[in-house]
């Protein structure tokens, strides 16, 4: 029989406490973790059907010439955005930032509530005019890698 | 001629880094006075130098100099002179050349105060600090000059980003480097310990004062640039979990585990193995920092640059300092371990704990602002990860360590007498539940548990140190209250001030968070909108033109009970050469409140959307960073026991 001395006894209990508190964070890192990620979507991958309906989800895009409509009283909006190939409309109700113009590239966080309809909870505040998201500026590159323009 | 002095003057700089850094490798032939009178001399003359440089080119900037492409493309003839000043540092060559500038005098410093410390560590850590010096001033030389001339010369500059045209950041970025780049000092210091496999408890106590100042320099810099978000972004946010927040908060949550691990080691001699360790990760967050805000890899208002080839300077020389560090601990830390048992029941239990949770959250929050990096730069899909996983983490983790630190300041050394200190805990405890129960009750009328507990743990930390203090006080001799404030041990008054600051900290992050009213509206110019007790009315909107921009300024009238008290005068500037839009928040600040009116954007002809907000307590949260940082100068200027053995022994 192994006899286990004091000394020992105390540091396997020792080990144990530490393995059991490393265990535990990490399974609170890994849920909150995987909890709280967020994936990226472009128009065309929302039309799709590539992106989950009703979850926590970015969207973004050009802001389309023409389709911002706002209301006079209140704060909702509702404007299209394109990539390459598709749009989609979103809705929004709250204070835009500063540099949202039409025309310029937007990243939002929101939930889609159909194939081609983004209800944005947030439009992310950049602050300089010649800013590209890169997710936009990425999915903007044609083949050859150019910026393309509309 | 600028040019020509800056580059020349940098390059002597660059040299003699280089010779500081080879006499390391002449250890054995050159005797030490020699070597030690040469780094020291050497160290003085390099910060001499870079001292000039930055002079010279604050100078081209106050002077409109546009011949060189770094003030042209950050000033303009307009730029108030305060400002012009500032660009210096305003983007990227200038911030790095600030970076250099301040490692140098880091390293002037520890040549002027280490007269306590033998001299071959004190030369060996010169050189190190030589390598790091000759690298960032090589970076600058051959990637980031500032010194660069533009051909043809612009009659005028592109001016400076708006964003930076504000008091608040002037010295929000040098506060910030002194404390980033002070986490050398202690990096410095684990190396030359390594290299010479040798330590003594005094060094420690030496080397507390500098992560001591290090922590407070990055203190008083992480604040200024939430003051200036919460201020100038408009959006009444004062952290946003953003990667450029979290590079800064990295280390200074590592040095603030620094901090606590070393008392350990002055006091027991034990840990200091894991001591050396967490200086080096410090150092090593620190420059990850320099990595992510620098390389333009995270797009925000602090990446200046987006040139991969920089990027990948800063990197390869990350990888290198941290493997070759982590290398040499490998092998050579083993020589430090002291053999000395400790109990469950004692304070160097509950600081190892403290440091077990604040590496965790380290760790938490490196994870959620790499994890995306990664994936996005192997095209792995586009995550990002949101402040929900920061938030719920960093509460998670904080909690048990806020409930530590009445134990720990109650706790002895070795072995605590735990049936007397868990009664009075308990009563501590006890009170601090009830002041919770009866304020929330009462005064918020609000049931959220989260809320209770952190208000709670709060104010049994603010207590505990509160008493405690007070107890020293009663204790001492001395019948004269004033006297007897002055012969509490400094290292005790660090300690307790800066512990109250964090709990009257979490109060104000606690009710501003939970109970803050945020009112989104388009308003008609001449309607009121009621917010809490305060009656607000948009008045008018006036155009204002100033030197480099033009704005709108609203007029708002509030009201308490019919009874005027005070008019805001929110401003939408548009800058004149960038054409950029900024909000100016404006602001009314009292102990219980803020009250926080922004303007949105013009609906129609008098209808704007208006941005109010009544946020409780939050001035609390400046009022607990202000406790801290005099808990970091007392910790700094106050002298303890061993120090003062130490100036008698030598």
């Amino acid at each position: 029989m192994i006899k286990i001395t004091k000394k020992s006894k105390k540091r396997i209990i020792r080990i144990s406490i530490f393995f059991f508190a490393i265990s535990s964070f990490s399974a609170l890192l890994i849920y909150a973790f995987s909890k709280n990620m967020v994936y990226f979507y472009t128009p065309s991958q929302v039309i799709e059907k590539e992106a989950p309906l009703e979850k926590f989800i970015r969207v973004g895009g050009m802001v389309k010439k023409g389709s911002v409509l706002r209301s006079n009283n209140n704060l909702k909006i509702s404007f299209k955005i394109y990539d390459l190939e598709q749009q989609i409309n979103v809705m929004y109700e709250g204070i835009l930032p500063d540099l949202f113009a039409e025309g310029q590239g937007v990243v939002m966080t929101g939930r889609l509530i159909n194939s081609n309809t983004f209800i944005a909870d947030e439009v992310l505040a950049k602050h300089d005019e010649n800013y590209m998201p890169p997710e936009v500026a990425d999915m903007m590159k044609d083949a050859n890698g150019e910026l393309y323009k509309k | 001629m600028i040019t020509e002095i800056g580059n020349f003057l940098l390059s002597i700089s660059a040299s003699l880094s280089l010779c500081i850094f080879l006499s390391l490798f002449l250890k054995k032939t050159i005797s030490n006075e020699v070597r030690f009178l040469f780094c020291k001399i050497a160290s003085h003359i390099i910060t001499f130098l870079i001292f000039i440089s930055f002079v010279l080119l604050s100078y081209a900037f106050l002077t409109d100099d546009f011949s060189l492409r770094y003030v042209a493309n950050n000033s303009n003839v307009s730029l108030e002179n305060i400002y012009k000043f500032s660009a210096v540092w305003g983007a990227h060559e200038g911030s790095i050349l600030l970076w250099v500038f301040v490692l140098s005098i880091w390293s002037s410093c520890i040549v002027l105060f280490s007269s306590s410390i033998p001299k071959v560590i004190v030369s060996d850590m010169l050189s190190i600090m030589g390598i790091l010096l000759l690298f960032f001033l090589i970076f600058i030389l051959f990637s980031s000059n500032p010194f660069d001339r533009i051909f043809p010369i612009p009659i005028n500059g592109r001016d400076l980003n708006p964003l930076l045209q504000d008091p608040g950041l002037i010295i929000h970025p040098p506060m910030l480097y002194i404390g980033y780049v002070g986490t050398s000092v202690p990096f410095v210091f684990a190396i030359s310990i390594l290299l010479n496999e040798n330590i003594k408890l005094e060094w420690i106590s030496w080397l507390r004062k500098w992560v001591i100042s290090s922590w407070m320099f990055l203190t008083i810099g992480i604040s200024l640039g939430s003051w200036w978000a919460y201020h100038e972004l408009g959006w009444g946010g004062w952290w946003f979990w953003d990667p450029v927040e979290n590079a800064s908060f990295m280390p200074w949550l590592a040095i603030t585990a620094l901090l606590h691990s070393l008392i350990v080691s002055e006091k027991r001699g034990i840990f200091i193995s894991w001591s050396i360790l967490l200086a080096i990760l410090t150092f090593s967050l620190s420059l990850l920092g320099t990595f992510l805000v620098r390389s333009g890899i995270l797009v925000s208002v602090h990446a200046f640059a987006n040139d991969p080839e920089r990027g990948m300077y800063i990197l390869i020389f990350l990888s290198l300092i941290i493997g070759l560090s982590l290398g040499l601990y490998f092998i050579k830390s083993r020589s430090l371990i002291y053999e000395k048992e400790y109990t469950v029941s004692s304070k160097e239990f509950i600081l190892l704990l403290n440091n077990l949770f604040l590496t965790i959250t380290t760790f938490a929050i490196l994870l959620g602002t790499l994890y995306p990096l990664i994936t996005s730069s192997l095209n792995l899909g586009k995550i990002s990860v949101g402040a929900p996983y920061f938030n719920f983490i960093f509460s998670a983790l904080m909690l048990p360590i806020v409930f530590l630190m009445s134990p720990a300041i109650y706790s002895t050394w070795k072995k605590t007498n735990y049936s007397k200190l868990t009664k009075k805990l308990l009563t501590f405890l006890f009170y601090s539940i009830v002041i919770t129960y009866i304020f929330m009750n009462f005064y918020f009328k609000s049931d959220i548990f989260i809320v209770y507990l952190a208000m709670s743990l709060a104010f049994f930390t603010i207590i505990s140190s509160v008493a405690k203090l007070l107890l020293i006080l009663k204790n001492s001799n001395n019948k004269k209250i004033i006297s007897n404030i002055f012969s509490i041990p400094s290292s005790m008054l660090s300690n307790l001030l800066a512990h109250i600051g964090i709990g009257i900290l979490i109060i104000g992050i606690t009710l501003s968070n939970y109970y803050s009213i945020q009112k989104e509206v388009a308003m008609q110019q001449n309607s009121q909108i009621l917010v809490k007790d305060i009656t607000i009315k948009f008045v008018d909107v006036k155009n204002k033109i100033s030197k480099n921009y033009t704005s709108q300024v609203g007029v708002f009238d509030a009201y308490i009970n019919n009874d005027y008290f005070i008019s805001f005068f929110p401003e939408k500037r548009t800058y004149n050469i960038q054409k950029n839009i900024m909000t100016e928040a404006a602001i009314n600040s009292t102990l219980l409140r803020d009250i926080y009116v922004a303007l949105g954007e013009n609906l129609s002809n008098d209808t704007w959307v208006v941005r109010i907000y009544y946020k409780p307590y939050i001035q609390l949260l400046w009022y607990g960073v202000l406790l801290m940082i005099l808990g970091g100068l007392f910790g700094i200027f106050g002298r303890n026991k061993l120090e003062k053995k130490l100036n008698n022994d030598s």
